[in-house]
């Protein structure tokens, strides 16, 4: 599977129609997600109307954890089998995981104040989370720092690797340590304890940003081809001359 | 969802004492997307425009 998905010419042909059904199927899911979660979903019974920030923070921090998953799977798949667009794909995931994680912090931050009276606790699951943000900006600075790209990947996989200790932390931290944030009400054991008129907006939700990940991926590693194929060129050119 | 109009909503949405908290969000949340689309329809057609400018020559 991996030696039929690591053909970057296959990639392009497969994401050249990927891509516009991804796209269009994440407007249409914040078509109906937005206005969805924004007036027409129930407010909480405790926290009124300000619950209605948790659909746009909670997919923001599921993803912003679900994509340094995947970029770390991809860093492993690079290290170990060379596979030729594992490190594209973990870089192209970089920069929207960072931005999923930051709006994850401010609008958790927009949330905090009026449920907890203040903007920023150092509780462990708001500093993990900033530790997975400051994770990714490492990440991209290491790409960005380093000239021949071979090394930078490798050690830019490495890092990854490393930082994906925290995924757990992130997840767990609320049930580990005493927190101000609330421990978990959706992925737990014994189901969910939310009502499904504040589940279905918030899957949709959820279903939204992944599609829009999914399409920003796929743009982010097509680019990234396309500029690894005028470098190759300009060195082929640099070598004849 | 229930059977207020979008304007209920909005309106009884907007005279919450939490609103100032609830909008930026929301705007935020947009003005995201919009700059990572943004930046990936830039990044995808520089570069695709350069491949094939290199691919001609």
């Amino acid at each position: 599977m991996f030696a039929y998905f690591a053909n970057p010419e296959r990639f392009m042909r497969i994401s050249a129609w990927a891509l516009p059904i991804a796209a269009a199927l994440a407007v249409l899911l914040f078509a109906i997600g937005l206005p969805w979660a924004f007036l027409f979903a129930p407010p909480d019974f405790r926290q009124g109307e300000s619950a209605r920030i948790m659909f746009v923070h909670v997919p923001a921090a599921w993803w912003a954890m679900g994509i340094y998953t995947f970029m770390a799977i991809a860093s492993f798949t690079g290290l170990v089998w060379r596979h030729a667009l594992a490190d594209v794909a973990a870089r192209a995931a970089a920069p929207i995981g960072a931005a999923y994680a930051a709006l994850c912090l401010i609008t958790g931050s927009f949330w905090g104040q009026p449920t907890w009276g203040t903007w920023w606790e150092w509780d462990a699951r708001l500093t993990s989370m900033l530790v997975l943000f400051l994770t990714y900006v490492g990440y991209l600075a290491l790409w960005a720092a380093i000239e021949d790209e071979t090394r930078a990947a490798r050690l830019a996989a490495i890092l990854c690797l490393a930082g994906f200790i925290n995924i757990p932390i992130v997840h767990f931290s609320v049930d580990w340590w005493n927190s101000l944030h609330q421990t978990a009400s959706i992925i737990r054991s014994g189901g969910s304890s939310m009502d499904k008129s504040m589940m279905q907006p918030l899957l949709m939700m959820a279903g939204a940003y992944l599609a829009a990940f999914a399409a920003l991926l796929m743009a982010g590693m097509r680019a990234e081809v396309f500029r690894r194929r005028v470098s190759a060129a300009a060195l082929r050119r640099a070598r004849a001359s | 969802m229930s059977d207020a109009t979008w304007f209920d909503s909005l309106a009884h949405l907007m005279a919450d004492k939490n609103w100032g908290y609830i909008w930026p969000c929301y705007a935020l949340a947009v003005a995201t997307f919009a700059l990572l689309g943004l930046r990936a329809v830039l990044l995808l057609r520089r570069w695709e425009a350069r491949a094939k400018g290199v691919e001609k020559t």
